[in-house]
């Protein structure tokens, strides 16, 4: 290559490099150029967690359809104000949330949808053996040990043996605390879960500036946290709650003879999703499945 | 007073200098070090308390690095087609009307501990080459100190080599406590003066009309190789002041060398070859070629460094006031890939070789302390050639480390503040997409190095070429490890006064394969 010949392509890369740099810069900051040219600071949103066959609608229009592979959507180049986000699935519960959004900034929104019927499997107290199946032979049924172990959830003692074990040792374990209270709140790591009357609690007691997405919002540019969040003001008091499969951003609610999932997130148009209808329900969340109880019987949620 | 007298001539470290001038040195000898960690702990600093900024550096960093990555591989493919031409040509024709048969080829192959195949196959290379034969004075460079092994093999080099060319000698090194580092640099000085005393000035063999070819022990040439030498030489405008540059292959034993060792051993050629396409930024390296009148003038090798193969081409430009310069050949030699016993001894074999190359940043204080003593260089020249030392060994030894590893870093340690902006969310996908693009131009390397191979064994599969071509997907995990690493380790090195010594590569090349 001639000296000339480099010298022009040398010139036509920096010219390049000039050009693109602040156009490439400008755009990832979500600088865009508006329609009658002028220049326009707009946001995102990123819809996370959809379940993949979902629709994804931004104020009413169809923007996509999730796969397994990209269950996540971000929603770039949106200009300042509120947006409602819709996200359907057939035989699952809509998932909505209005959303604000800011200049050159993102708001991320977890999807929380469970299917409208969740088949509870029943856990048999008894099992029968196979193997000596002669008609002549009366085969004997034998008690499910893990009936026992999960039934043994459901008991006051060992409730607060699961849950007062981590209070101070100070504390007596004939002491009948009330689980997920105020005083005695179900505990997350950091995270506080509790009840008071109709309404679930969230609180975060660790470093603030590490905490959670959920108790953080814009205000004025600047992002605020605060360390405790009302998750959902219910209709009827709460008679149990736990943290929903491990998940710190969901819980689970009973109330009178329905169990609930809710999310934490603050969301204007959440509404908690039925999970199971009973006569006389109660839940435990042990080994990241949830087991019911209703009178005799005895399940575990398919979820 | 000519530079070539002045005490800072054959300077190897700071050290050997005193006073102020010590310490000027000892700072040059601290800044690319300083540079290249300013930048990577810069970067982390600046992603923690300004992700912002980062952010922004990283984009128009990623952007450069496309850009430049485009530039260089016009470049790659403009000089592979000039090369595949020079392979083509008949040397021996362009030759016809050029009166050259009063040029001498000496040829100095130094020799430490390497197997005796190795030695053969280069000597017999030469052997075979084109070129008349009894023009060629070729030298076994030995040193003293390799025991009867090397020795042996000498004799039996001599045994059978002796009436091929028109003078074939054996040299013996004695290494010098007083001012000389064991090396390639101390034996082939000794050892081009003794062939000056014993060959040139014994036959009246004038010194403007031999060509001095300082090899590597594994050099294999291909055979017009003099020829075209020859014809450079004599075509070049300043051929006195000129050194000339091959391009290294590293064929000789690239069907047994593991994929990695392949990876790093082409990209060398291809940044060699990049490299030829801009002469005004070339030196010496490896493996390289000048005329003996120039080679003695410059006093021969410098004999207290490493990297005497650059140094060569500075000490010439420093002491001819910047009238220098690097012709190149186009042409290629072939040397042996890295090959050791097993895997992993080739990993760290490759390791200690680009170390070793690295170290040519020792020639950077040389340099840029040569141009503030020399005030008859021209301004622009020593401009031109800082701004080029100074780039050059920065981004060889972070480069790779910004765009592989730091480049999300914002993302990571920026704060929730930066996290939740569109810039945070769009970095990521910038740089991977600007990566992909510039790993595009991997295919044009994948093409070209095949293009390259020497012709395929029968015992070598289809398979084996096919995995040839996809060895490059390699390069990110070898331009890192194989690259930036092992540059920052000698910068570092050289930052804290730790000289390394000459390391001989392990020659090994498996014949049973």
């Amino acid at each position: 290559m001639t000296m000339l010949k480099r010298r022009i392509l040398t010139g036509i890369f920096s010219l390049l490099f000039l050009i693109l740099a602040p156009i490439i810069i400008f755009y990832a900051n979500g600088t865009i150029m508006g329609d009658d040219w002028n220049i326009l600071a707009t946001g995102g949103v990123l819809v996370r967690s959809m379940e993949s066959g979902s629709q994804l609608f931004v104020n009413g229009k169809l923007k996509d359809i999730t796969s397994f592979f990209t269950r996540d959507y971000f929603l770039k180049n949106l200009r300042p104000g509120v947006y409602t986000i819709l996200v359907k699935k057939d035989n699952y519960n809509d998932w909505s949330n209005m959303i604000t959004v800011y200049p050159n900034k993102v708001v991320e929104s977890i999807v929380f949808m469970l299917p409208k019927e969740i088949n509870v499997t029943e856990i048999k107290k008894f099992i029968v053996e196979d193997g000596l199946s002669s008609s002549s032979i009366k085969q004997t049924p034998k008690v499910n040990p893990n009936y026992e172990v999960i039934d043994a959830l459901f008991s006051t003692s060992s409730l607060v043996k699961k849950y007062v074990s981590v209070l101070s040792t100070t504390t007596s374990t004939s002491t009948k605390y009330a689980i997920g209270t105020k005083e005695n709140p179900i505990r997350n790591r950091h995270l506080l879960l509790w009840s008071e009357k109709d309404t679930a609690f969230l609180a975060w007691d660790g470093d603030i500036d590490s905490a959670p997405k959920i108790f953080c919002k814009y205000i004025k540019d600047t992002i605020k946290c605060d360390s405790q969040l009302i998750v959902y003001s219910f209709e009827t008091k709460i008679i149990n709650l736990d943290f929903f499969l491990g998940e710190t951003e969901k819980i689970l609610v009973l109330m009178g003879d329905k169990i609930y999932a809710i999310e934490a997130e603050q969301n204007q148009n959440k509404k908690p999703q039925l999970l199971y209808k009973g006569k006389n329900p109660d839940f435990r969340v042990f080994n990241n499945i949830i087991y019911i109880k209703d009178g005799v019987f005895l399940g575990q949620a398919e979820i | 007073m000519d530079y070539k007298n002045t005490p800072y001539y054959r300077v190897g470290r700071a050290a050997d200098l005193h006073g102020k001038d010590r310490l000027i040195y000892r700072l040059l000898e601290i800044l690319p070090g300083f540079l290249s960690w300013a930048t990577i702990i810069g970067t982390v600093l600046v992603s923690y308390f300004l992700p912002f900024w980062a952010a922004v550096f990283i984009i128009v960093f990623d952007l450069y690095w496309l850009l430049k990555t485009v530039y260089l591989s016009m470049h790659l493919r403009q000089n592979w087609k000039k090369m595949k031409h020079n392979m083509a040509v008949d040397w021996e024709k362009m030759l016809l009307n050029i009166k050259y048969d009063h040029i001498y080829h000496l040829i100095l192959l130094p020799f430490y501990d390497e197997n005796i195949d190795i030695v053969e196959k280069s000597l017999q290379s030469l052997a075979n080459s084109k070129y008349n034969k009894s023009k060629m004075i070729v030298v076994l460079a030995t040193e003293a100190k390799t025991g009867k092994q090397a020795e042996i093999i000498a004799q039996e080099m001599t045994k059978k080599f002796t009436g091929f060319f028109g003078y074939f000698c054996v040299t013996k090194h004695f290494l010098k406590a007083t001012d000389e580092m064991p090396g390639k640099g101390s034996n082939i000085a000794f050892s081009a003066e003794e062939i000056r005393r014993k060959v040139l000035d014994k036959n009246m063999i004038k010194y403007e009309d031999v060509i001095v070819s300082a090899f590597d022990i594994d050099t294999v040439i291909y055979p017009q190789y003099f020829e075209c030498l020859t014809w450079n030489f004599l075509t070049a405008e300043e051929p006195l002041k000129s050194s000339f540059q091959p391009v290294p292959f590293y064929n000789n034993n690239i069907w047994e060398a593991p994929a990695l060792s392949r990876v790093v051993a082409v990209s060398g050629t291809f940044w060699q070859m990049i490299q030829q396409e801009r002469p005004e930024r070339l030196s010496t390296f490896s493996s390289h070629s000048v005329c003996f009148k120039t080679l003695f003038e410059t006093g021969y090798w410098q004999k207290n460094m490493v990297s005497e193969d650059s140094r060569i081409f500075w000490n010439s430009f420093l002491a001819r006031n910047g009238d220098y310069q690097v012709v190149p050949m186009t042409y290629p030699i072939s040397m042996d890939a890295n090959l050791d016993r097993n895997l992993w001894h080739t990993i760290k074999s490759i390791y200690k070789q680009q170390r070793r190359w690295a170290w040519g940043v020792e020639n950077m204080p040389y340099a840029l302390f040569g141009f503030i003593k020399n005030n008859a260089i021209p301004f622009y020249q020593k401009l031109r050639f800082t701004f080029v030392l100074i780039e050059g060994f920065w981004s060889w030894a972070t480069n790779p480390i910004m765009i592989f590893l730091l480049g999300w870093l914002p993302v990571i340690i920026g704060g929730r503040h930066f996290q939740s902006t569109v810039l945070s969310y769009n970095l990521p996908v910038l740089t991977r997409d600007l990566m992909t693009l510039a790993m595009l131009g991997l295919l044009t390397s994948a093409a070209i190095s095949i293009s390259l191979l020497p012709p395929r064994p029968d015992r070598v599969s289809w398979r084996q070429v096919f995995f040839m071509f996809i060895q490059w997907i390699f390069v990110p995990i070898t331009v890192t490890i194989f690259g930036a690493i092992p540059a920052l380790d000698a910068q570092t090195r050289l930052m804290f006064g730790k000289y390394m010594g000459f390391w001989v590569t392990p020659k090994f090349r498996n014949y049973n394969k």
